[in-house]
This record gives structure tokens, C-alpha cells and sequence, in this order.
């Protein structure tokens, strides 16, 4: 398949430069209802995609054109050669400013290999779906359904200039429902999890953890109105929240105008009574399925600051938006690290506050730092020093609102593309309820 | 213009022909799903031009099998064209598969499920979208350059304006599926375009957000030109916008809203595989009363003309048109064909998939409320202390607890029966399904679709469909 793409894009002079991105994925599924396998489903594709460049002037600007296309395994030659020819004349009307591909020959991360290699994926199912099932205790919550899936994939990525590397990871992936009987009927949570290694026993502690929530939400009361209240936040929401950060600093986002952020000022205001943001890009973390050495355009990875202490180190991003802001790259990463912060948790959860576990879907957007969302399960302290679980409310706020007063737990955690701070804590936020006024 | 079927599928079909029959020798139930969708997607900011081919093509093919007991699927995008021991070889290497993932879990710690056969009626057919203008009759230049003009029209409208992302997107679906008894084939087209415009003022930064669908070609971007400056005048206003104080209101839902509440309320609440699963407390409503009586609602392919619009589904199901609310009344939900099976009820033509590569679920078409009979003046004069919500950015449905959340761009302030001028943004709201259909009052009369988006079943399995209602007055909670 390469061979011969590659003979093709050789074949057509008026190509300026190409970038190819092979992925051969292998992949295994597993769907439960309760404790029986509903389905079984397994995969075998390959997704190869082309970006096409072509360098051209009007007057005294000077452009490089793409078109990025994806070729089946199913085209053939003729099917592939017009489409690169039809691609390359659209490129003529896409005017970027020019920027470079990225050279052979830069040292990348060495990328531990996962425990997964060690078997065929068929092979792990069942300690996957073994170490599921058995945290369930037959007290009073238990497994709904699961959703399973275990992918191997091949990743090379080759460009004109005489790039040619590869790596491979292992990307896997649980939905957990789990559901419990309380006095107002049953209830239900719902958890996603994304991993790369097989770790039985951090799976079986979120798996135990979504339980014990499911129990509580059973006997959650509805959320009281607080109007305005310190929050605590933790688990996946903490980094869609530092989100905000990375789009701040991103080099595509200052080139575009949507962001103001300065290297060398602060991102989070002038006077920073709480914890000060700490962010580093990471091309590796462990159970990450987005570790990789490389970024989609062959540039190798390395962990990299962005923020330090509250204040903007370097910008970062793909080689082209680096490029045009004449910064040196960093390479487009898909993981991130935050530092934790200065209170543990413990200390965190004093006062009167609320500490939200599970959202229905917890909104952050990166651009305005709007955020918010409805909890399904929180647990309040009361003035008097009560904790009790609560249902049914929503928080909202904006970041930069609160960034100058929020701490960091010293605790960490460790998901999906994010290692930092277990909880964050909001200074007064709004809290709607939802019990009878 | 009639969408042409797709060349490759056409030269494939005899060669999957093939497959199906060898592969019915070791199973009693053998269909496939190939499917080769195309189109391209091209995106004009200030500084940056972006032509890439859609995230929703796809070349590939699905087989499921039925053993005796239960059902296996394959998904692979390789094929060895016009080669018969090419095919032989395939048959045999997907054979194996099944019989090695049936291994798998045979002595697992796990119950098997012992489901029954489909059973299918004979069913044939050919079916062709119709657009106004192919995507694919028109250059990229001249895509480009209509884009380009409307960015440059946002800039010079705006003294305020960052950034804007004009974006218009088109794909052409060609799917074909082959059982035994099926043999059917389809090609249509949909498009949506959006205008993303970033404006600021002082520290204040703000995101505005149009989108437009339809089945519908290039002639989308004349719909793109038309709403900028409504567009841009309310990127305008969001830079004086407050937030809300958080409360129970009286609510006027935009019908872009009203399609949020009834894809999040009852859309995903009546996905009949959520039955099976015990997750929908829907099931328990059955023909009981779930909302006011004003309200009506439905699902389906055939319901409506938008991107949730197909005349077979994956699983070789026609498409439907159900009647889910019937005036306040649970109808029926809506259902794939393999949870059809398991409850013993009638498919509804409601099973798809992300793609080739994914499983088949319940799942939506085109869903919404249906008219009534109230003016928007009318709901307007009659709201004491409440607002118009306007536009939706995003929803999270809640099926067992029967909870709602939609995250609202920005909503309109009603005192005393006017629209005072006053905008909040951004408004999260939520409610519980029961309450706030229940509270309906006003329904008024057009219905709007809205198929833009994307729907996820959980965080996942995206797939396209649309969204709609007339205006509707109700009481929601929004903070």
C-alpha cells in the first residue's frame, strides 16, 4: 500500500511535498449486560491518510496549499492517482502562509512498552473483564452493562523530505454503567475510562469507586439552593478544566487573535492568592493511550514546560503555527501533567463546600472559560460540619473568574492523557439546586 | 440532481455476493454493510485556509453472523476485488476469526446468551437522493472563494471581530446491504455549514455559534451568506451579556432547544436497547402519560427530510416514521433490529452505526416535537418572569434517571410579556423529563430541524441525525 502510494505521489511533478499517515488498527470488543456477553465483535482496518502540498506565489505572497485525503486500501492506482491530482489542484486556493515539514533525523522518546504486547488482544479479555466483574460485592450496587474495547495500532508516518518513522500503542477503552436501589427508585452512574496497560488494580479501584458513588447517589438527597458556593471538583472534569490552559498557550490560537496569553506574563491574572498553575506537555504517561514519541506530523515528542508558576513559558503546537509565530516548535501533544498544589485534600474539604464526583457531562470551553454542568452525584458540607451526598444541582462559573483563588490538591491522579491534581477547589461559584424552594 | 450510487460498491457487489454465500454455509444468518461515503470539508478563518476530506467518510464492510446462539461481527476494509480464490480466502480467514472469538468466551466466567434467528421478508431495492447542486460539480475555488467572501463581509461588519471560522462541509453516503433475503443499496447527500464567529471587547471574549443542514448540496452556502449578519448582530449583543441568576423559570424553547429536549428527554430516553439493559425508565410508561397533552412527538428517517434521513438503516431495516409521544401518551420507542429481538417487538428502522468499524445501537433519526397551535407573540406576552433560550451548544441525556442538561448559548429575558433586551449567556438548563414535558403549556406552529450536530450514545458512537420542534413553552431549572 505505501509502495505504491508512494509511487504515485513520485509520479505527479507538481507536488511540492507530502506527508503520509498509516494506521493499521486490530481490535477487540467485548458488550456485556450484566454478566452476559451480549456481543463480540472484532476488527481489521487500515486508515491511511495523505496530505498533498503544493507551494505557489501571487504577487508577492507566497503560499503552500494542502488538501488532506484519506486513501482506502480498497482504491486502486488510477483511483488514487486522480485523487492526488484532483487534491492538488484544489490546493492552488488554499492560501497558508508557508511553513516547513519536519526533517529526518531528530532523536525521539523511547516509549515503554505496554503489557498488553505480551499477549494476543483476545487473550486479555477475560483478565480485563474478570478484574471488572469482580469488584462487584452483591451489596447494594452492582454492574448494568460494560462496553470493552482492546485495539492495537500501527502508526507510521513518512513525508517527502525522507521522514520514515513508526510506533505502536495500545489504546483501550471501558463503559461502565453501574446502577443501585435507593428509597426513590433505582439509579444508575455512568463512567468511561481509557487505558494502555493492563493495570487490574487501578481498574479495579475506579470500578469499586463508581460502585460505592452508585450507592450514594441511591440515598442523595435532592441539592439544596446555595446560590454561591466554594466547589470542589475531582476526576475527569479537573483536566477538561486545564484545558483553558493549553488552548490559552496554544501557538495556533495566539496566531489566530482568539488569545491574548504572553510568554513571560501571566496566565492566571496578576495577583495569585491560591495555588499557581504548573503545566508540562508530556509525549509519555503511563496508561495513556495518547502517549506516542511523535505528533501526526513526524515530530518527535519531548516533555516540554508550558507554564510555570502561573506565568507563560513558551507557546506550543504543531510545527506549522511555531513556524509562523517563529517560536521553536514543541510538536502537537496529545498528554499533559499539571503540578499538584499546595493543600490535600483534607484540607481542601474544610468548611462548608461541595464536592462534585459525577456530572452528567461537565462542560469547559477553552476559549471563554465558561464552565459548568449538572452533577449526579455531589456530596455537600453544611456550615454545621454535615457531609451528606446530593443530586440533581448544577455549578457554573467562569475560569478566569476564579483562577486567582482556586487551589490544587496535593493528591494526584493519574487518566486518560492527564496526570495532575486529584481535586480543584473554586472559590464561591454558582450552585443551583433542585429541591423544593 | 439525483446523488449517483457509488462506482465501487457497485463493482464489489458480486464479490460480496460471494462471500455471503460461502460464509452461509457455516452460518444460518449472514448479512453485510458495505458502505463507501465521500465528501470534503473546507474551512476559511482569518489567517488560515483548511481543505481536508469529511471525518465521516468511510470504505468498508461489516459482516454479522449468527451461530445458532448468538451474533458475531467482523468489520475490515480490505478486499481483494474480482478475485474469486481473493474472496475464498477471506470467507475462510472470517470464518476462523468467529470460530476463535466464539472460543474466546466459551469458558468464561460469563453467561452466553441464547438468542433466536432473524427472520427476514424478501426485500430489494435501489434508492437515490436528490439535491440542488452536487458537491462534487463544483471546484474548490469557487467553494473557497464564497467562503472567503463571507469572512471577509463578518470583518467588515464588526469592529469587534477575532476570528471567524466559515466552514461548509458535504458528504455524499452510499450504503449497500446483503442478506439472504436483502439486497438493497442507497446514495444520498447531506451538507452543514457553520458560522463560528470569535468577537472582544475589553477583556470580555465571546463565541457565537450558526449552523445550517440539510439534504442538501452546495446550495447550503447560500443559507451561510443569508444568516451572517443575524449572526454577527448577536455576537454583538453576547459582548454586553450577563449571567444568569440561577432559578426555576418559565421558558420559551427556540425550536433548536425544543429538538435538544426531545433528542435528550425522549430521544435517548425510548432507545429500545436501553429497555433490554434495564436503563430507560421509559419502559415503565409504556402508554401511560408522560407529558402534557399539547405534546406530540417523533422519530424517523421517513419522518422527515435532514441528515438523519435514510430509506434502510444498517441492518437492512427500512427506515421509519413513529409516533413515540402520541398528544402526552407514551407510544413506543424506537429500535434496532437485534434488541427488536430480544423484546419481541417490530424494529423500527432506527439501527446504525458510527461506521463499518462499529456495532449497530438504537439510536435516533430525525427527532421532534410536532406543531401546535400557539403564536410566538402569544407564548411571549404570556411568560411573567422567564426567557427565550435560543440556541443550543450541547446536551447530555440521563435515561434512567430521566434527567436532562443542555448547555445553552444564550437566552433571551422575558418580564411581564416583553422581551426586555436583557441576554444571558451562558445558561446551562436542566430539568426532570416528567416535569418539564408535563409543564408544557404552548406549543406554536412550524416546526425547524436542526442537523448540524453530531449524537453520541454516552461519550461515544457518533453518528448524524437532526433535531427539531416548534417553539415550546414550559418551566425549567436554569443556572
Amino acid at each position: 500500500m505505501i509502495k505504491r502510494l508512494k509511487e504515485v505521489l513520485g509520479g505527479i511533478e507538481e507536488i511540492s511535498a507530502w506527508r503520509i499517515v498509516d494506521r493499521q488498527i486490530q481490535g477487540q470488543e467485548l458488550f456485556f449486560i450484566r454478566r452476559e456477553v451480549d456481543m463480540q465483535r472484532s476488527k481489521d482496518v487500515r486508515h491511511t491518510s495523505v496530505a498533498v502540498y503544493r507551494d505557489f506565489r501571487e504577487g508577492r505572497n507566497r503560499y503552500r496549499g494542502s488538501v488532506l485525503i484519506q486513501i482506502h486500501p480498497t482504491y486502486t492506482s488510477e483511483e488514487i492517482r486522480a485523487l492526488i491530482r484532483r487534491s492538488l489542484d484544489s490546493a492552488r486556493y488554499v492560501r497558508n502562509e508557508r511553513y516547513p515539514l519536519v526533517e529526518p533525523g531528530s532523536e525521539a522518546l523511547e516509549i515503554p512498552e505496554s503489557s498488553f504486547a505480551a499477549r494476543s488482544l483476545e487473550q486479555w479479555l477475560l483478565p480485563l473483564a474478570g478484574t471488572i466483574y469482580d469488584q462487584e460485592d452483591g451489596e447494594e450496587a452492582r454492574i448494568n452493562s460494560t462496553e470493552l474495547f482492546l485495539d492495537r495500532v500501527d502508526t507510521r508516518i513518512i513525508n517527502s523530505l525522507g521522514l520514515d518513522v513508526g510506533y505502536h500503542t495500545y489504546e483501550g477503552y471501558l463503559e461502565l454503567i453501574v446502577e443501585s436501589r435507593g428509597s426513590a427508585g433505582e439509579v444508575e452512574l455512568y463512567r468511561e475510562m481509557s487505558f494502555s496497560d493492563f493495570e487490574p488494580e487501578a481498574l479495579a479501584a475506579e470500578v469499586r469507586q463508581q460502585l460505592r458513588y452508585c450507592r450514594d447517589r441511591a440515598l442523595a438527597r435532592p441539592a439544596p439552593h446555595l446560590k454561591r458556593c466554594p466547589v470542589l471538583i475531582s476526576g475527569d472534569p479537573v483536566p477538561d478544566f486545564f484545558q483553558y490552559y493549553l488552548t490559552q498557550s496554544a501557538a495556533e490560537s495566539v496566531y489566530s487573535g482568539v488569545s491574548e496569553a504572553k510568554v513571560g506574563k501571566s496566565i492566571q491574572g496578576q495577583k495569585i492568592a491560591g495555588d499557581a498553575v504548573n503545566l508540562t506537555l508530556e509525549p509519555y504517561l503511563k496508561n495513556s493511550p495518547s502517549s506516542a514519541p511523535y505528533d501526526y506530523d513526524g515530530f518527535a515528542v519531548h516533555s516540554t514546560k508550558i507554564i510555570e508558576a502561573g506565568i507563560i513559558k513558551r507557546y506550543w503546537g504543531p510545527l506549522r503555527f511555531c513556524h509562523y509565530l517563529d517560536v521553536v516548535p514543541t510538536g502537537a501533544f496529545r498528554n499533559f501533567s499539571v503540578a499538584p498544589g499546595s493543600k490535600t485534600t483534607e484540607e481542601l474539604g474544610r468548611g462548608a463546600h461541595l464536592e462534585v464526583v459525577s456530572f452528567s457531562d461537565f462542560i469547559a470551553e477553552p476559549l471563554t472559560g465558561d464552565f459548568g454542568g449538572e452533577f449526579r452525584l455531589a456530596y455537600y458540607t453544611d456550615p454545621d460540619g454535615q457531609r451528606y451526598p446530593v443530586t440533581g444541582g448544577s455549578v457554573s462559573g467562569n475560569i478566569r473568574d476564579v483562577q486567582a483563588k482556586m487551589y490544587l490538591s496535593r493528591e494526584t491522579q493519574s487518566i486518560a492523557g492527564f496526570q495532575g491534581p486529584l481535586a480543584v477547589k473554586l472559590p464561591e461559584i454558582s450552585v443551583a439546586g433542585s429541591a423544593d424552594q | 440532481m439525483k446523488v449517483p450510487p457509488s462506482t465501487y460498491l457497485t463493482q464489489v457487489k458480486e464479490s460480496l455476493k460471494q462471500l455471503l454465500r460461502i460464509l452461509s454455509r457455516d452460518f444460518s444468518y449472514v448479512s453485510l454493510l458495505s458502505t463507501d461515503s465521500i465528501g470534503m470539508r473546507f474551512s476559511v478563518r482569518k489567517r488560515a485556509v483548511d481543505v481536508r476530506q469529511s471525518d465521516w467518510c468511510e470504505r468498508g464492510s461489516v459482516i454479522r453472523v449468527y451461530d445458532g446462539h448468538r451474533y458475531f461481527e467482523y468489520s475490515f476494509n480490505s478486499l481483494k476485488r474480482d478475485s474469486r480464490e481473493g474472496i475464498e480466502s477471506l470467507a475462510a480467514e472470517i470464518t476462523q476469526r468467529f470460530q476463535r472469538d466464539a472460543a474466546t468466551v466459551k469458558n468464561f466466567p460469563f453467561t452466553l446468551p441464547d438468542l433466536p434467528p432473524i427472520s427476514e421478508a424478501p426485500l430489494s431495492g435501489s434508492w437515490q437522493g436528490e439535491v440542488g447542486i452536487l458537491a462534487d460539480t463544483v471546484s474548490t475555488e469557487e467553494t473557497t472563494r464564497r467562503l472567503s467572501r463571507i469572512k471577509d463581509r463578518a470583518f467588515d461588519s464588526s469592529e469587534h471581530l477575532v476570528e471567524i471560522e466559515v466552514r461548509f462541509e458535504h458528504m455524499r453516503v452510499s450504503k449497500l446491504f446483503l442478506s439472504a433475503k436483502k439486497e438493497l443499496e442507497q446514495s444520498y447527500s447531506w451538507a452543514q455549514g457553520y458560522l463560528v464567529p470569535v468577537v472582544r471587547r475589553d477583556d470580555i471574549i465571546r463565541e457565537m455559534f450558526a449552523s445550517y443542514s440539510g439534504l442538501k448540496g452546495v446550495e447550503l452556502i447560500d443559507e451561510l451568506e443569508a444568516g451572517l449578519p443575524q449572526t454577527m448582530k448577536i455576537a454583538e449583543e453576547l459582548l454586553a451579556a450577563e449571567r444568569i441568576e440561577p432559578g426555576e423559570y418559565e421558558v420559551i424553547l427556540s425550536p433548536s432547544i425544543a429538538g435538544l429536549l426531545a433528542h435528550e428527554s425522549f430521544g435517548h430516553g425510548v432507545e429500545m436497547d436501553m429497555f433490554i439493559k434495564g436503563r430507560a425508565k421509559a419502559a415503565e410508561y409504556l402508554g401511560k402519560a408522560v407529558a402534557s397533552p399539547v405534546v406530540s412527538l417523533r422519530d424517523g428517517a421517513r419522518a422527515a427530510e435532514q441528515t438523519g434521513s435514510y430509506w434502510f438503516d444498517d441492518e437492512g431495516v427500512p427506515g421509519g416514521n413513529t409516533l413515540v409521544i402520541d398528544k402526552g401518551i407514551f407510544n413506543t420507542g424506537i429500535s434496532d433490529l437485534l434488541s427488536a429481538l430480544r423484546l419481541g417487538t417490530p424494529p423500527t428502522g432506527n439501527g446504525k452505526r458510527e461506521s463499518f468499524e462499529r456495532k449497530t445501537y438504537a439510536r435516533m433519526t430525525n427527532t421532534f416535537f410536532t406543531e401546535g397551535e400557539d403564536s410566538l407573540e402569544d407564548m411571549i406576552a404570556s411568560v411573567k418572569r422567564g426567557y427565550l433560550l435560543e440556541k443550543f451548544l450541547s446536551g447530555m441525556e440521563d435515561p434512567k434517571n430521566w434527567g436532562i442538561q443542555g448547555q445553552i448559548l444564550y437566552a433571551r429575558e422575558i418580564r411581564e410579556g416583553i422581551l426586555t433586551g436583557k441576554v444571558v449567556s451562558p445558561v446551562f438548563m436542566f430539568g426532570y423529563v416528567p416535569d418539564v414535558l408535563g409543564s408544557v403549556s404552548m406549543v406554536s406552529g412550524e416546526v425547524q430541524y436542526s442537523g448540524s450536530g453530531m449524537c453520541g450514545k454516552g461519550h461515544k458512537e457518533y453518528v448524524k441525525n437532526s433535531s427539531g420542534g416548534p417553539y415550546i413553552k414550559t418551566v425549567m431549572r436554569l443556572g
